[in-house]
């Protein structure tokens, strides 16, 4: 329908609105003054541990190009959605079961109840004892991380289902697999994201930790084994990697639920 | 944040044809299903989340409770499966925990244990502290002035990503002493989730305030004293409650990782020593104390907002 030129005219049309607002502007002028106050920082010196912005420019393309970096994140992404995956699938399956029936619920989530105050890190020890290996470790504490939120918004996804919606439902005839699908499903999906993407932020800080008390490879031991070896610029790369990995899963989240809620938009 | 939509299948329908269907004369399970949605719709849903999680279920609590001892007994003592064998049982926990000569010196008669909990409580509330004295004055003004917000937000963004304890290595070689770098990783996580929900907060108010403010001739400060500040509260109660939360899971990180004393490094050294008592006994602790530090700022937060009765709507 729209022809090539068209399209072309409303992208040039959105950037250069884009580029006339003083959003863009003012976001730029506030992040450079920010490096420009740290490099003039280090130029006075005040700040002699930390190297300044134009030393990390030059330094983090060498420590990138270092053999293993790339496996690291490999090695980190991997826990991650390990323990992200399994925690998904039973908090999705362990809500809805919470979620349907009131006497469950009752029995199970205080429970969980009890469980959930205890901050994930501090299952680490008895996660190292109890699994056989570190892997297994860190994937088990990457789900204590990720469960709660995810079973939480679940159920607060189920119970946010209108009533009104399955009375009508109800009162059409459905049977329960169709209440199940059409109804509570649609009902609970934008919570679920919500969790799944609040979800995703808690297992990376809980795999970086981990690895930095008791792992031997991926971007938590990479930032601490940096430490050791008193390499600033390594740490800073490690610190910048790790939010870069969190914000792009988060991300990947977004646009999953984005996709499997279209109606939300 | 959004007004609710005049669509009476919507969540939330108006009040008035609650009130027309009198839902009281047909007393049976579909009206009080509709009487429960509004009531639900009524408050937010972080306070429909809170009611779910505490409400009046002292009673289911404690049951759960008993139910996962008795689930870690059979586990752990009766059936000493292979694996869980290498947990403390509950027993072995409660001897240590309340014997007056403990086996690997930690119980409640021991000053040390004492020690441990108010290191960390201190170490808490320090960075708890900063985290709000900072975090709420700042997202005030980033809600408040567009322009500040556009120079600053972008900065707050582009450090928000990073975990809190990905710094741990940063602070300990930037800050003096131990002391310092576990508070402030502490205090980071805390005052990220000030700052954004204080904003979030400023930016719910209604317009309509601000203009009837303006046609009452408030001054700025009175604007700022009288509007915003109380209109902001529920977020940054709401910011409170899940930066304490952040408080003591960044704090249990920053000791095992770097400290030397504290609840987080007492688990660690257990672990160390192979004290495996002391693993359960920290663990516990740290739950309650969580769990305590959260219900005092739902407690505070609630005789601050007496004028909600119900909560806002969501």
């Amino acid at each position: 329908m729209t022809p090539l030129w068209d399209t072309k005219w409303f992208l040039w049309e959105r950037w250069s609105r884009r580029l006339r607002s003083a959003v863009l502007w003012q976001g730029l002028a506030g992040i450079i003054t920010f490096f420009f106050v740290w490099q003039v920082a280090r130029w006075l010196g005040w700040m002699v541990i930390i190297p300044s912005p134009i030393e990390l420019a030059g330094g983090i393309p060498e420590e990138i190009s270092r053999t293993g970096y790339w496996q690291n994140w490999v090695d980190s992404s991997r826990r991650v959605f390990a323990g992200f995956a399994v925690a998904a699938v039973a908090g999705i399956v362990i809500g809805v079961v919470m979620g349907m029936s009131k006497g469950l619920r009752a029995t199970i989530f205080p429970l969980f109840e009890v469980m959930r105050p205890i901050p994930p890190l501090a299952w680490l020890p008895l996660a190292i004892l109890f699994w056989p290996s570190s892997e297994l470790t860190m994937i088990f504490l990457t789900f204590i991380g990720a469960f709660f939120p995810i079973l939480l918004n679940v159920l607060a996804g189920i119970d946010k289902v209108d009533p009104r919606y399955r009375l009508a439902a109800l009162s059409l005839g459905s049977s329960h697999g169709a209440m199940f699908r059409r109804v509570l499903i649609p009902g609970a999906l934008p919570s679920l994201f919500t969790g799944l993407a609040i979800a995703i932020g808690i297992t990376w800080e809980v795999v970086i930790a981990a690895e930095m008390a008791s792992g031997t490879n991926g971007l938590g031991y990479m930032t601490w084994d940096s430490y050791m070896t008193h390499s600033m610029i390594g740490i800073v790369l490690g610190m910048l990697s790790i939010g870069i990995a969190g914000m792009a899963s988060s991300w990947i989240m977004r646009v999953v639920g984005q996709v499997a809620t279209p109606w939300q938009r | 944040m959004r007004t609710q939509p005049l669509d009476p299948m919507a969540l939330g329908g108006s009040d008035a044809d609650d009130r027309s269907d009198s839902p009281r004369r047909y007393a049976d399970e579909r009206e009080k299903a509709l009487l429960d949605a509004h009531q639900r719709a009524a408050g937010s849903e972080t306070g429909r989340v809170r009611q779910m999680l505490v409400g009046s279920n002292l009673r289911y609590t404690a049951l759960g409770f008993v139910a996962f001892v008795i689930v870690w007994y059979i586990l752990t003592d009766l059936l000493t499966l292979p694996r869980f064998n290498f947990l403390p049982s509950p027993v072995a926990v409660f001897t240590q925990w309340t014997s007056t000569d403990p086996q690997y010196g930690i119980s409640v008669f021991t000053p040390i244990y004492y020690e441990h909990i108010l290191v960390s409580i201190r170490r808490v509330l320090l960075a708890f502290g900063i985290a709000v004295a900072a975090g709420v004055p700042l997202g005030i003004l980033l809600g408040w002035n567009r322009t500040f917000y556009n120079l600053v937000f972008p900065i707050v963004e582009l450090l928000r990503p990073i975990p809190p304890l990905a710094w741990v290595p940063f602070a300990v070689l930037i800050l003096p002493g131990v002391e310092s770098s576990v508070v402030f990783v502490t205090l980071l996580a805390a005052f990220f989730a000030t700052v954004l929900n204080t904003l979030l907060g400023v930016w719910s108010i209604s317009d309509d305030y601000f203009r009837a403010a303006h046609c009452l001739g408030y001054r700025r400060i009175d604007v700022l004293m009288r509007v915003i500040v109380p209109g902001a509260m529920p977020y940054v109660f709401t910011g409170l409650q899940i930066a304490m939360g952040v408080s003591w899971f960044s704090l249990v990180g920053g000791e095992m990782i770097a400290g030397r004393s504290g609840l987080g490094f007492l688990i660690f050294d257990a672990y160390m020593q192979v004290a495996l008592p002391n693993i359960v006994i920290g663990m516990i602790t740290l739950g309650l104390l969580g769990y305590l530090s959260s219900a005092g700022i739902r407690r505070v937060g609630a005789w601050l907002m007496a004028w909600q009765e119900k909560g806002r709507s969501a």
